[in-house]
């Protein structure tokens, strides 16, 4: 099957100017995605989850293939992020084929725990994952908020991964950008924790950043109980 | 339709601009989603679930039936919540008051769970929050769950 990126080129209106337009990283995210496809239709994932949907890209980009019906929540902490991301489904008449989709403006996932709690299928994240100051994520306006990561980059991405280890369903995929900084091997050892298992699925550097698109789903629960009482 | 593409090769630029001059003539809050909502996270709320739903636009719109969807979305729904959600937005629409032993097997129940679940759309209305009463806009189908610093718990 041929894969096509979604249409975003309504991210140049005035509107959507505090909007991540679709870089590098989101389309290192799209050809991971592809990479991994025939592991995530096997999967038939029927209730999907992009936290910090931006432009909406990357989950227009699985709606429009998934070959089955899939319901995608795109949350975003920017309204503008969110009204982009209907757009971009709205424009990219593939999306509606097969999937249903909602919105949401919300942080992270408080207003989804416990309800959705082992729910989820497939979460996809591209987080904001660069390193800046703590203060620099705090005072930083929303546009700021789609890429500033705070200390080591890893401030946002640690607090949804709390939360996204409780969404996940038992036979649930996590995928996630990272950067080289924000140290993949304590990321592995930290969800590890949560008896999660994490696999590199693509990497790439990309002028003078050095992504990796990871991959979390549930260890078996004989390692889990393992590794429980190995902590 | 393609007959008319083929013969104004550039009609397809008039839907594009209708669908960006008002993106949000058509967006909609399927109870689906709002099942998996809650207020939780407020501090002080027990619960917080599930969000009474105080619907003022709802629009039923049809989407194709998929028994295995369904089935696969069974175990992940609080069918009460839905129930209650359905309830409030005025289309419970023949859906039981209880989940049926055979939900799984029953094609007749399922249609009806993939009515409540994916065909009831909030368009304009609130969320609010069963223990503090604090109300959540929905507004061009978009829930608003963003919640200040000082009122998480």
């Amino acid at each position: 099957m041929s894969f096509s990126t979604p249409n975003t080129s309504h991210l140049s209106q005035p509107r959507f100017s505090s909007v991540y337009e679709p870089a590098e990283d989101s389309f290192l995210f799209l050809d991971a995605l592809e990479k991994d496809w025939s592991t995530i239709t096997a999967l038939r994932p029927a209730l999907c989850l992009e936290m910090g949907c931006g432009s909406g890209i990357i989950s227009a980009f699985v709606a429009s293939n998934l070959a089955a019906p899939c319901h995608m929540l795109c949350a975003d902490l920017n309204p503008s992020a969110v009204s982009a991301t209907a757009v971009t489904f709205s424009t990219n008449p593939a999306t509606s084929i097969h999937c249903s989709w909602d919105l949401m403006t919300g942080n992270l996932a408080s207003t989804l725990l416990p309800a959705a709690a082992g729910a989820v299928h497939l979460i996809l994240f591209n987080p904001p994952y660069v390193v800046t100051s703590s203060v620099e994520l705090d005072e930083g306006d929303l546009s700021s908020k789609a890429w500033a990561g705070g200390h080591r980059g890893r401030e946002v991405t640690d607090r949804f991964f709390v939360q996204a280890q409780e969404l996940l369903a038992p036979d649930g995929l996590l995928y996630c950008v990272l950067l080289q900084e924000n140290n993949l091997e304590e990321v592995r050892a930290m969800m590890g924790n949560y008896g999660l298992s994490m696999d590199l699925i693509m990497s790439r550097r990309c002028r003078n950043e050095h992504l990796h698109v990871v991959c979390f789903r549930r260890k078996t629960i004989r390692l889990f109980t393992h590794n429980n009482l190995v902590d | 339709m393609l007959v008319l593409f083929r013969r104004f090769p550039t009609l397809h630029l008039l839907f594009l601009q209708t669908t960006s001059a008002c993106p949000y003539t058509s967006r909609t809050m399927k109870l689906l989603t709002h099942n998996m909502l809650t207020s939780k996270a407020i501090k002080g709320v027990q619960e917080g679930y599930p969000l009474r739903v105080k619907a003022e636009t709802v629009e039923i719109r049809e989407s194709e039936f998929n028994k295995d969807f369904l089935v696969r979305l069974l175990p992940k729904i609080h069918y009460d919540a839905l129930y209650a959600a359905a309830k409030d937005a005025g289309h419970l629409d023949e859906l039981p008051g209880t989940l049926p032993e055979d939900a799984a097997s029953s094609e007749e129940f399922l249609k009806k769970l993939h009515h409540a679940l994916l065909e009831v759309e909030v368009i304009t209305g609130e969320l609010i929050c069963p223990e503090s009463g604090r109300s959540f806009p929905v507004q061009n189908g978009i829930p608003n769950m963003l919640l200040k610093p000082e009122e998480i718990g």
